[in-house]
């Protein structure tokens, strides 16, 4: 800018006004711009940081729901468990009292005479039968020796018809039934009462079920 | 929204930064006349309570405005709009808005006072301001504007039917011969285009783009208006569906090149570079291949080594020297030619003189019911330029040496008969270009 004259003090202020608008103005300009860039960048880096917290928070949520699940199935397990252990635990307390009441009952049939005899007779004759020997031995109570020696032609008799047989006499302290033992006493039938109620506790579980509660309904094979 | 920090006279860059003179000069001329506010209350046009309102506000600014507003900021925004919407004389319109931008100049957060209105009545505070964009009277619409730019910007979450109606007005004046309207305008969308929800709005109004481009293509701008407007470019952006379309629909990087190449004020080669990046930066294959078309990259080289009082300047600028330099190796020269015919600026580059290009490339041309032929094809008949004419009768030439299918095609959307006509055409070279060309048409031999 060239004068033709200078400036007075007015012209002077006016044209610093004017200088310090035009200054300011082109700051604002620029601080503008300042502002626009940061404002986007401050955008771009929020919306980054949102996603990645939405994403840690599923994470997190799965996390949650798959250890909510593993317990479910843990306490389901325990229940599941809790419930078998129980069934088994009364099943067995009830098989224990069913057998104990019938070895408990098994004292008393002894004492029924025409039973009891009827009773020696068969088992004698089944043990016969089991062991096949021509030569055994009877273990029986003291009180039955009499019972005993007059059945035997009997039974014997009956297990003629297979092959000969001979007796050789033991005393025994049982709650009555025989112990037949054949060749020279190395093979033992096993033939009291205690013994086929241990037979039957073991084995014969099935044949129980069907005493107390009838075949299962939904039973359709019977080979 | 913008805090009140202000520890000593540090200005706070406004929301709605409108600077303005011829704004500015018409509202002093409107300032220093007198209303008779009273002479309205005896006609009943406004209360007693609300006479007393503006009487309390009327010619005060600065401290003395904030004692009385600060106490009942609401209640003045509540009272200005509602006589906004009740009065029709033009001189107290013209007052009322003169008295909001009072209250809104230099504590923009009393805008929140406006934007609650809305929570009485949807249409406020906006329906009155928008009628008066549509007043016929030269100083209502301006000011109005200026005001609406501020709530708009203010509001964490703008009304975008409101923008819309704003950036159709802002269009119709864009293309006032008034340069100062113009200039307005411009700015009231320098502060608006802040709001990011906005920009998709404009980019999507009817003709809001090419006001803007065409002021600085065809308008002579000043610096200041090249600024601002580059400015709205640079905002716009932003937002990455802009910047992928905005080169392809309106070619604007050839022309900011130019104007960055033949400016002198720094904070226009600032601006357009700035813009350079984003389109960089969001949409780098829409872009890329028009940027090296205009040899963008040597132009950052020679921008690299002047001197800058600013140094983001000289961080953008080597921003892009290093984006251009890494691409330019994955652009194929087809990109680049074909970035260069759709902006219809042919010139002797590589692909044209190179044999192997053509060998290559030639089946692109056929594509999509040859579109590219049919580019090249207009440029021939509209094309002004001997360059570009000479290019383009060179390429048809090229293109039909390796397929000779192609010729009754060309014949029958005119090409042919095009080119026969440029062998007679005043430049040497444009007459060379089509004689080898026809050649090739008719069905020559080898080239001469």
């Amino acid at each position: 800018m060239s004068f033709n004259k200078a400036l007075n003090d007015e012209e002077v202020y006016s044209e610093m006004k004017k200088m310090l608008a035009f200054i300011k103005n082109e700051a604002l300009e620029k601080a503008r711009e300042i502002k626009v860039k940061a404002d986007e960048e401050f955008n771009i880096e929020k919306a980054k940081l949102v996603r990645q917290e939405a994403i840690n928070i599923d994470a997190a949520f799965q996390r949650k729901v798959k250890q909510a699940d593993v317990q479910r199935r843990i306490a389901q397990s325990n229940n599941i468990n809790k419930s078998r252990m129980k069934l088994l635990l009364t099943r067995q307390d009830m098989l224990d009292r069913l057998f104990a009441e019938t070895r408990d009952k098994l004292m008393e049939t002894t004492n029924n005479p025409a039973l009891y005899e009827k009773y020696l007779t068969d088992a004698l004759v089944q043990a016969f039968f089991r062991l096949l020997e021509s030569e055994v031995s009877i273990q029986f109570r003291k009180s039955d020796k009499a019972t005993i020696e007059r059945l035997l032609p009997e039974v014997k008799k009956r297990y003629e018809d297979a092959t000969k047989e001979s007796i050789s006499f033991i005393l025994l302290d049982d709650a009555g039934g025989v112990i037949v033992a054949g060749n020279g006493g190395r093979i033992k039938c096993n033939n009291t009462p205690e013994a086929r109620l241990a037979i039957i506790e073991e084995d014969m579980l099935p044949d129980v079920r069907n005493m107390l509660f009838g075949q299962s309904p939904n039973r359709k094979f019977f080979n | 929204m913008v805090t009140n920090s202000n520890n000593g006279n540090v200005a706070e860059v406004p929301l709605a930064f409108v600077s303005n003179p011829y704004l500015d000069d018409l509202t002093a001329g409107l300032r220093a006349r007198p209303i008779p506010w009273e002479g309205y209350q005896r006609a009943t046009l406004i209360t007693q309570t609300e006479l007393n309102y503006i009487k309390a506000v009327d010619k005060k600014t600065g401290e003395d405005l904030s004692r009385v507003v600060d106490q009942e900021g609401q209640v003045y925004a509540e009272l200005f709009i509602s006589l906004l919407q009740k009065l029709v004389r033009v001189d107290t319109i013209q007052s009322i808005l003169i008295l909001i931008d009072d209250l809104l100049m230099d504590h923009e957060e009393r805008a929140t006072y406006f934007l609650t209105l809305a929570n009485q009545d949807p249409a406020l505070p906006y329906v009155p301001l928008l009628k008066c964009l549509r007043n016929e009277d030269e100083f209502v619409p301006l000011k109005a504007s200026k005001i609406l730019t501020t709530l708009l910007c203010a509001s964490p979450k703008p009304n975008t039917d409101v923008a819309q109606d704003l950036f159709r007005w802002t269009t119709a004046q864009l293309q006032s011969n008034n340069h100062a309207v113009v200039d307005l305008g411009v700015q009231v969308l320098e502060s608006a285009l802040r709001q990011r929800d906005l920009r998709p709005i404009y980019w999507n109004t009817s003709h809001a783009m090419d006001v803007l481009v065409r002021i600085l293509k065809t308008d002579i701008p000043t610096p200041q208006m090249q600024y601002q407007v580059i400015y709205c470019f640079w905002i716009l952006t932003f937002d990455k569906e802009i910047a992928e379309g905005l080169n392809r629909k309106y070619d604007v990087i050839p022309t900011l090149v130019e104007i960055a190449k033949s400016a002198i004020k720094e904070k226009v080669i600032r601006v357009i570079v700035s813009t350079l990046r984003n389109l960089v930066e969001k949409a780098p294959e829409a872009n890329l291949a028009a940027m090296a078309a205009v040899k963008l990259l040597s132009f950052t080289e020679n921008l690299s080594a002047r001197k800058w009082s600013d140094n983001d300047l000289l961080e953008d600028v080597n921003y892009l020297k290093v984006e251009l330099e890494e691409n330019f190796q994955t652009l194929t020269t087809f990109e680049v030619y074909e970035a260069e015919l759709m902006s219809g600026r042919l010139t002797w580059s590589p692909p044209h003189l190179s044999d192997l290009f053509w060998t290559k490339n030639w089946r692109e041309f056929k594509k999509d019911n040859y579109a590219l032929l049919r580019v090249l094809a207009r440029l021939l008949s509209t094309a002004s330029d001997t360059v570009v004419l000479s290019v383009a009768a060179s390429d048809i030439g090229q293109y039909v040496k390796r397929d000779s299918g192609g010729k009754k095609f060309l014949q029958d959307i005119g090409v042919k008969q095009r080119i026969m006509e440029l062998m007679s055409h005043p430049d040497q070279e444009v007459r060379y270009n089509s004689v080898n060309a026809s050649w090739s048409l008719i069905g020559g031999g080898a080239r001469v």
